[in-house]
């Protein structure tokens, strides 16, 4: 079956009006919360300059539908974020990342441990990567969405977890 | 028992997005910068892109609008892109633009000062005064490590206005700058 199984799975869950209720709430937060923290960093700005904000919608969207469609199967399959559920815990976290690039958070953490010195020649080395590197971020964090969406899929065709009928 | 857990996971989702809202944008916006308004602006020195080590009070006499930046940093990048829609303002007011990039860059190595203003500021570029601040103006002018600090100083030398997060707080300085009298 392959891919097949996304399709199957996603046309299972959506057809639960339950299933479908928690796919729009949790792809609505998630976009929200995406769209606000890239924004308030400028993420995706130093390449698409002028663009960043499509930049911004298109990432957001298209994270925020692929883990809302995950959440949504695992949620109705296993009743919680047991099983293939815990992976949408790191692709949220990676793919939040690339926020964390501008903010004072982590200048503020190495100052407070080596002094403000260190903390203005090291703070660059991880919020540069983090800033100049995005796009590989979301890359990562939305293959991992799908990854994770496969194989929830997966595993509510085969019909190891509680599946919806 | 479907219905609450269903609720709880939600509840979790909302307090996760509001502690990393606040936690990754709003200690930035809101913490102490350095030099407060109304203080002078202490007299360090910078190195400008041609090569020359200037100090700040080699501008006295001006109004000076200093923009410390990591050329690196996407927010630093769209606060000169939005620097340079005013330039036209700028220059009417006779205000000086110096962007500076911080110390060392912040320890990552981005584009050159030079390139990083002339990329993102375009043709304004060249009104804008470019160099590198030393690790001991980085650190009196930026004490809280942010990735950008801007400072309007008078003729005088005192600042009349000092903020970060250009790309969301220019609104209020441009209103001030408005009302500075050529």
């Amino acid at each position: 079956m392959g891919l097949g199984y996304i399709p199957y799975a996603v046309k299972l869950t959506l057809s639960n009006p339950r299933g479908l209720a928690i796919f729009i709430a949790s792809t609505l937060l998630l976009g929200l919360t995406y769209t606000w923290l890239f924004m308030n960093s400028a993420v995706g700005y130093l390449l698409f300059r002028g663009l960043y904000v499509v930049y911004i919608a298109s990432v957001s969207l298209i994270l925020s539908v692929i883990t809302g469609l995950s959440l949504a199967i695992n949620i109705l399959a296993y009743g919680g974020l047991r099983g293939r559920g815990k992976l949408s815990i790191p692709v949220i976290a990676i793919s939040l990342l690339p926020s964390a690039c501008c903010t004072s958070l982590i200048p503020t953490l190495i100052a407070l441990l080596g002094g403000a010195t260190l903390a203005i020649t090291t703070t660059g080395k991880i919020q540069g990567v983090l800033g100049v590197y995005d796009p590989v971020f979301v890359a990562l964090a939305t293959s991992l969405a799908l990854v994770s969406l496969y194989l929830a899929s997966r595993d509510v065709a085969r019909g190891c977890c509680r599946v919806v009928k | 028992m479907k219905v609450s857990r269903l609720t709880v996971a939600l509840v979790l989702l909302v307090i996760s997005a509001v502690i990393l809202y606040i936690t990754l944008t709003g200690l930035d916006r809101g913490s102490s910068i350095g030099i407060g308004v109304g203080d002078i602006a202490p007299n360090l020195e910078f190195t400008l892109s041609n090569g020359s080590v200037v100090y700040l009070s080699d501008f006295k006499g001006h109004y000076v609008l200093l923009y410390l930046v990591a050329t690196w940093c996407p927010d630093c990048a769209l606060g000169t892109a939005i620097l340079a829609r005013y330039v036209g303002l700028l220059e009417s007011k006779s205000i000086y633009v110096i962007v500076l990039e911080q110390y060392d860059d912040l320890g990552y190595n981005g584009p050159s000062i030079t390139s990083f203003v002339k990329y993102y500021a375009g043709n304004a570029s060249t009104y804008f005064i470019t160099g590198e601040a030393s690790l001991e103006m980085t650190k009196v002018y930026n004490p809280s490590l942010q990735l950008e600090v801007y400072y309007l100083i008078s003729p005088s030398g005192k600042i009349l206005y000092s903020g970060t997060g250009l790309a969301d707080t220019y609104p209020e300085l441009i209103q001030l700058i408005e009302h500075i009298n050529s």
